[in-house]
């Protein structure tokens, strides 16, 4: 096949024969990209743990399934977006307020906690923090397959072949998500990142 | 450059960082084309921002969570199987199979049969109703009879009950 084989279908393949080093290997290697997908698509804490747990069980009980040819992480999201995705359907069926879901008189602060990894000036992280929490809730209005195909596509650096395969549409069909994702980005955000002040919603 | 080259570059910026050598293409074509500097400098802005879109915390203990969560999985089914013995699980279902399609096969073959023979007692019948017709000598003077007039079968012949006396 490729010249170029995937590291991870490697260690898929040992996890195959029963080597729970390479599966934890997988594990902290993904955990965090299914977790953000996770959370930004439920939007709760608690029940993104849960899916980004249930993400890796589902892997490591497929694993006899799971065939070298196909990209490990192009496998991994696509189970992790059907997890997303029915987890969707079932609030829609038993509708429930979360605990760690944000209220709206809450607004002023911080929607969910974040990793802190950079160093920065206090102006500038108050203007990153306001700018992060912008992003963050111009996403969680978009439609679902909008919101994966642009998490999927800047932050996992996924081709689009293999955004498409994730999403189950064509590479035309996925570009066409993403632009309409981030025309809607660009709309709420623009006076944000033109001026640095939020839009206030109407 | 033209306008196609610039989209795929603007597509490409989704979805990572250009090149030197592609930012400098893209300066290029912009100051060929104001009218789309400030949708690119947007489109870069929102580049940027998704990009610093901070992760979400993992809890300390994930993957240890999700290792028990395996141990666990892969510990159930293996309880459930030893419950049943192995060729109970291996043969039942085979067993179903073949006692649905016996029957099956059983159903056909009989009602194939039922038709066939409900054929045959139609046949016989027809065959038996012929044997019992009278005699084709019967009707010897059949085309005589039918040829005489009506009106003598209307009442009775005196010239013929006169002779007869």
């Amino acid at each position: 096949m490729s010249s170029n084989p995937d590291p991870d279908a490697a260690l898929m393949l040992r996890v195959k024969q029963g080597d729970t080093g390479a599966f934890t290997e997988l594990v902290e290697k993904y955990k965090q990209p299914v977790m953000n997908l996770a959370y930004r698509t439920v939007r709760d804490m608690t029940e993104a743990e849960d899916l980004a747990q249930n993400v890796f069980v589902q892997v490591y009980k497929s694993a006899s399934r799971y065939k070298s040819t196909a990209k490990f992480s192009t496998w991994l999201f696509t189970i992790a977006r059907n997890l997303c995705l029915n987890e969707i359907r079932r609030r829609s069926r038993h509708p429930a307020e979360s605990l760690d879901a944000p209220h709206p008189e809450q607004e002023d602060q911080p929607l969910q906690q974040f990793e802190d990894k950079a160093t920065v000036s206090p102006p500038d992280s108050v203007l990153q923090g306001e700018l992060a929490q912008q992003i963050d809730r111009a996403l969680a209005d978009l439609p679902e397959n909008q919101r994966s195909a642009i998490l999927l596509c800047r932050q996992e650096e996924l081709s689009y072949e293999e955004i498409a395969e994730v999403l189950g549409c064509s590479v035309s069909a996925t570009k066409s998500l993403i632009h309409r994702g981030r025309e809607t980005l660009k709309e709420r955000l623009k006076a944000y990142l033109r001026t640095g002040e939020a839009k206030k919603p109407n | 450059m033209n306008e196609f080259d610039y989209k795929l570059l603007l597509e490409e910026s989704w979805r990572r960082r250009l090149t030197p050598a592609e930012e400098a293409t893209v300066r290029a074509w912009l100051a060929q084309h104001p009218e789309s500097k400030a949708d690119w400098e947007l489109e870069s802005q929102v580049s940027a921002a998704l990009e610093k879109l901070p992760n979400v915390a993992v809890p300390g203990n994930f993957t240890a969570r999700v290792l028990q969560a395996v141990e666990r999985e892969a510990a159930a089914p293996r309880e459930s199987q030893n419950r049943v013995p192995w060729f109970l699980r291996v043969l039942l279902p085979r067993a179903a199979v073949a006692a649905v399609i016996f029957g099956v096969g059983v159903f056909t073959y009989r009602a194939h049969t039922s038709a066939k023979r409900a054929e045959l007692v139609q046949g016989v019948k027809v065959v038996a109703d012929v044997s019992s017709l009278p005699s084709p000598e019967i009707l010897q003077d059949f085309d005589t009879i039918r040829q005489m007039p009506a009106t003598t079968t209307a009442g009775p012949d005196p010239e013929l009950i006169a002779l007869m006396k």
